[in-house]
């Protein structure tokens, strides 16, 4: 988290190359997930059914993740229940040196983006090479995600190209089949080395112990089949009843994040590598995060636990499109994100981002859990506003507002006096207002109020 | 405040037209929760939410489009603000009392974006308001419409002025005074 605020990363964000690439690719990404919803009747339905298994699982979490984790060592794997990042990164590296491993292969998760599990792992010696396309953009880049499905949705193919050029020494390219090929030629060779397969986890069956993993490039498939060990980390609430359930969840991950009716591959992994099969992990360990959410499980957003993880509320969101992910400042940006992110990682430095909103409400129509996202911004705007920590200076302004709202003498000499400013400045603008005025007049006029109030007209024209 | 507006509405009778979505949506949704702690007032909320209408929701629902006549000509295009179309379910029902009035209707680009008001937002955030503000006014003006025509006051008072700013030659109306028309103060 930097000092800045988000109302100032937004500001200097406004109209960056990067911002315009986001809003044009999420805009992409939006319609692409409108026409898959045109296409299949049954969404509506299936949203619902979403929120209620997700609720339902939310409410008993705790038994379902020690369903899930008796399913996962019954078919032969290992559960690690990490309380916070520390604890998770030390797990993972622990493993890893039992395992005499250096060479790691990671596929895409968000969640160890959250707990920072790269920078761990290299500072314990080992070497770390992403695997998804824009993350391993991200990394070679030293950049930061900027979208939680799409990671370089803030990068044009062109910029691509130019650092694959000078990162990988191949020739110039630019064309998004070109790109891949040449990072999926570079990476096929460390897959081959790699000792240990990280990824993430977009759902876990309790039932089954199986876990869930969708990709679009195989990357996924070959973190977690081609070396010895694979650790999969999921955050705690990743986990649905059964093996059904996480069929419903995939009719709506792909068609919400993507547009697509199913990802290119679908993964569903239970346990290690048997004896009779083919390849696979020697080991498999989940590590299970909760890193701030059993305390958001008793909050009065804990609603934001059900989210799956698709990206359309970013998609969608005005303020997201015109900024970019970046200002957000954490891993989770969009509205998902300044829900999350105040409620896991504390509200400091965060107390913008409940505003950083029109409550214009396009979120919760996509939203493929129907999580009232405004509602929960709101929730925690009183919280913000309690503690004045953000946008104190409107405090007195409003305070006056009230004070004439609620006494009806001074509100009509308020409109009386506003209606000679408006005598002054006949028909006319205010260009530039001083002090906290400007704030209005930065970017528009503030009409001059009319000459005469609706309440003077109404009297004359329909009597008192 | 919603206690002072609560009071003074409870004690009148009949509907309670308000001429902008997000203000109807704050009556309807919000007041009885704010003033949860007073189990009179709260009640006195509800009822007065049960009587508050968004203006082109009486229109359509209460009053009905019959004998209803618009004064302007010219081509129009309308922007269906966020808290009448999302917040209140409004989709379409400023569109139908426009058509129904015979005005030329232009069809308005992504529409049912958010123009970057959002209230506060509009002094808290200016230069992200202002974006989303110039892009609606972008869709705006490549309607060739001579009037925008709207249902939320505030959102319409944010975009008269950002068209004032860029120089764009269009009216901005509240969908009441397109039809009233245009009367004389």
């Amino acid at each position: 988290m930097t000092t800045s605020t988000f109302s100032e990363r937004g500001a200097a964000a406004v109209g960056s190359a990067a911002a315009a690439a986001v809003g044009d690719g999420a805009r992409h990404l939006i319609e692409k997930r409108a026409a898959a919803v045109d296409a299949y009747p049954a969404m509506d339905a299936m949203r619902d059914r979403v929120r209620e298994i997700r609720l339902h699982t939310l409410a008993h979490l705790d038994a379902y993740l020690a369903d899930f984790a008796d399913s996962v060592e019954a078919a032969g794997g290992h559960v690690f229940f990490a309380a916070d990042a520390d604890e998770a990164n030390a797990y993972i590296l622990g493993v890893a040196g039992e395992a005499g491993a250096e060479l790691v292969v990671k596929s895409k998760s968000m969640v160890t983006e959250e707990i920072e599990l790269n920078g761990a792992l290299e500072a314990g010696g080992l070497t770390i090479v992403e695997t998804d396309l824009g993350e391993f953009i991200v990394q070679l880049s030293g950049d930061r995600p900027s979208h939680i499905v799409a990671p370089v949705l803030h990068w044009t193919k062109e910029q691509v190209g130019h650092l694959f050029a000078d990162q990988l020494g191949v020739p110039y390219a630019d064309e998004p089949t070109e790109l891949n090929q040449i990072a999926r030629t570079h990476l096929r060779r460390i897959f081959l080395r790699a000792d240990m397969g990280i990824s993430g986890v977009n759902f876990a069956a309790a039932s089954t112990g199986t876990i869930a993993i969708v990709t679009n490039e195989g990357n996924g498939r070959l973190t977690t089949t081609a070396p010895r060990v694979h650790v999969a980390v999921m955050g705690m609430e990743r986990v649905v009843p059964t093996v059904e359930d996480l069929g419903v969840m995939l009719e709506v991950l792909g068609r919400s994040a993507t547009g697509q009716s199913l990802t290119t591959y679908t993964n569903l992994i239970t346990g290690p590598r048997r004896p009779d099969d083919d390849d696979g992990p020697d080991e498999f360990h989940v590590v299970i995060v909760d890193n701030g959410r059993t305390a958001v499980l008793g909050d009065e957003v804990s609603e934001v636990l059900a989210c799956i993880r698709c990206g359309a509320c970013l998609n969608i969101c005005p303020v997201y499109r015109t900024v970019g992910g970046h200002a957000y400042g954490d891993v989770y940006p969009g509205p998902v994100g300044s829900v999350l992110s105040p409620i896991l990682f504390g509200f400091e430095g965060r107390e913008e981002l409940p505003y950083a909103c029109t409550l214009c409400g396009a979120c919760l129509e996509v939203c493929p859990a129907r999580i009232d996202l405004p509602s929960l911004l709101v929730n925690l705007r009183e919280r913000v506003a309690q503690e004045g920590t953000a946008f104190s200076w409107l405090d007195r302004p409003l305070d006056a507002y009230e004070f004439a709202a609620t006494h009806p003498t001074m509100w009509t000499a308020s409109i009386d006096g506003a209606s000679l400013a408006g005598r002054a400045n006949r028909g006319g603008w205010f260009k530039r207002l001083p002090w906290r005025g400007k704030t209005w007049t930065s970017v528009r006029n503030l009409p001059a109020p009319a000459v005469t109030s609706f309440r003077r007209w109404w009297k004359k024209h329909h009597g008192a | 405040m919603a206690a002072h507006t609560v009071s003074v509405l409870d004690a009148t009778e009949g509907p309670i037209v308000v001429p902008s979505g997000s203000c109807a949506a704050m009556m309807i949704d919000h007041y009885a929760d704010l003033l949860s702690d007073d189990d009179a007032l709260a009640a006195a909320a509800r009822r007065v939410a049960g009587r508050v209408r968004e203006f082109t929701q009486f229109v359509v629902d209460d009053l009905g489009l019959d004998g209803l006549e618009a004064d302007a000509t010219g081509p129009i295009t309308f922007h269906p603000s966020c808290h009448g179309l999302r917040h209140l379910g409004l989709r379409g029902y400023g569109e139908r009392v426009l058509d129904h009035v015979g005005v030329e209707r232009r069809p308005l680009e992504a529409a049912e974006e958010c123009c970057g008001f959002g209230g506060l937002f509009a002094v808290e955030m200016p230069e992200i308001s202002g974006a989303l503000m110039e892009t609606k006014i972008g869709h705006v003006e490549a309607t060739g419409a001579e009037t925008l025509v709207g249902y939320d006051m505030s959102c319409l008072m944010h975009l008269a002025g950002g068209m004032r700013r860029r120089g764009t030659d269009v009216e901005v109306r509240h969908i009441a005074e397109i039809i009233a028309g245009e009367d004389e103060a």
